[in-house]
């Protein structure tokens, strides 16, 4: 079994960081829509906080996935 | 502990915690926004086959909700035939519009401005005109 180092962890760390960045980039931060109401703040708000930790969950994914793909790739000739 | 059990453990709990935090924060404004509150004006709405009607405390008929800014406006809403929805996308409210039952919504608009208010509920072949205005006066 392969054990990870710690530039391993480093690395991970990173792809997530960079994939968070990117989701709350491509999203606006959460701030869908410009809101007319104080419903539609409260609205927001939320959707908001759902938005940014559905990012955390999705970035730690997608980047655990990411550097699984790259790390324990076939790397040919064994 | 193994490490690999370490991990799952916490993706479970982390996961766990993070939809109970959710869940708390939606109850909590889905309760708010739909609690009865103090109202500045109520309006009756009334949805049919294909426009809306306002009627107001006075007794004024109006086929555009007109309001002031930072007002709290109750919709007491109902329909005259098929079930239609209430829907003002700007404020990111909808409610269904139910032939005898009376639904409420409140709506506090903050910026002046008019605001298409649609019906979001296919009810007959005019669905597509049925459309007023929200005016925002300051």
């Amino acid at each position: 079994m392969t054990k990870l180092a710690a530039r391993d962890y480093a690395v991970f760390a990173l792809i997530v960081a960079a994939l968070f960045v990117f989701l709350l980039v491509v999203g606006n931060f959460g701030n869908l829509l410009q809101p007319f109401s104080v419903e539609a703040i409260r609205i927001n708000t939320l959707y908001q906080f759902i938005y940014i930790s559905g990012s955390a969950v999705g970035a730690l994914f997608g980047g655990a996935l990411i550097f699984i793909v790259y790390k324990f790739r076939e790397k040919g000739g064994k | 502990m193994e490490k690999s059990r370490m991990v799952e453990i916490t993706t479970i709990a982390g996961a766990i915690i993070l939809f109970a935090v959710i869940a708390v924060s939606s109850w909590a404004v889905l309760t708010e926004l739909e609690e009865d509150r103090p109202a500045d004006i109520t309006v009756k709405v009334v949805g049919q086959q294909f426009a809306w009607q306002f009627i107001y405390p006075d007794g004024t008929v109006d086929a555009v909700l007109r309001v002031k800014a930072g007002q709290t406006v109750r919709l007491e809403m109902t329909s005259r035939d098929v079930i239609h929805s209430f829907y003002i996308n700007d404020f990111g409210v909808k409610k269904d519009v139910v032939p005898g039952r009376t639904n409420v919504l409140y709506i506090t608009p903050l910026v002046p401005g008019k605001y298409l208010i649609q019906c979001a509920e296919f009810c007959g072949q005019g669905h597509y005109s049925m459309f007023t205005w929200l005016e925002v006066t300051p």
